[in-house]
């Protein structure tokens, strides 16, 4: 599972984001484009896997709705999605939180439930019983998720 | 990997871990009371899982490639990994 020599020969990872791409290799291996498809709300690049050769196309895009009845989004969501021809994941790498599926749509709803649960987990959790990271994700997801207001009768 | 083979591991390597209820195959691990990180479970699907949701899942876990292979092929101990994680807190990292 260690990197291997992109094409260009070199043995070149991009450490700083090896959280959110698992050590990706762009064929320039450049860290400063990497950083740019990241931030950027929706630019897509095709990237490189380290390993046998398959293309993967990660992109951010916006979550604009949790599609649950009870909560919702105080705004949309920018979250990042991996694709190839075999499997997509959809992140949120603030909350360590990601959603798998054949295609990046599914991989998007599957993340939409998964941060469903998490904000309810951790809303029915203390924050004594929390540690540092579940703690940080709590107050992440309390900016992000609120409770969908009732609808006038 | 095998699906089995990754969901096992969690099960049975994750200190203190409760499961919050029976349909929810996601995980906690917990030390001295605090919850520290969650692994998310894919829902059940048949053969290997996928690199990009393997990879997900090992950081989640708090493991490097080799550790995470160790972890679900039975070298890493839960005993081990408990140790792995008290070192991350140690320093300051969960």
């Amino acid at each position: 599972m260690s990197p291997k020599p992109n094409k260009n020969g070199g043995a070149k990872t991009a450490p700083a984001f090896s959280l959110l791409t698992g050590g990706i290799v762009t064929p320039a291996s450049s860290g400063a484009s990497l950083f740019a498809a990241w931030h950027s709300e929706i630019v897509s690049s095709t990237i490189f896997q380290a390993g046998p050769a398959q293309a993967t196309r990660t992109y951010s895009t916006s979550m604009v709705d949790l599609g649950d009845e009870h909560l919702t989004l105080r705004t949309p969501l920018s979250v990042v999605v991996e694709a190839d021809d075999e499997e997509a994941v959809a992140s949120w790498p603030e909350i360590e939180a990601f959603g798998s599926g054949s295609t990046g749509a599914e991989a998007l709803n599957d993340l939409k439930d998964e941060i469903i649960r998490l904000y309810r987990d951790l809303e029915a959790t203390p924050d004594v019983e929390l540690g540092r990271l579940p703690l940080r994700w709590k107050r992440a997801l309390r900016l992000a998720v609120a409770p969908r207001p009732e609808r006038a009768q | 990997m095998k699906y089995g083979e990754v969901k096992r591991a969690v099960e049975h390597k994750m200190p203190g871990d409760v499961a919050r209820c029976t349909k929810e195959s996601n995980r906690w691990a917990e030390l001295d009371g605090r919850r520290l990180l969650r692994v998310t479970m894919p829902k059940r699907h048949p053969g290997d899982l996928k690199r990009k949701t393997l990879n997900s899942i090992r950081q989640q876990l708090k493991l490097d490639h080799e550790q995470f292979g160790d972890f679900v092929h039975c070298r890493l101990s839960l005993t081990e990994y408990e140790t792995h994680l008290r070192t991350l807190v140690a320093a300051g990292r969960l």
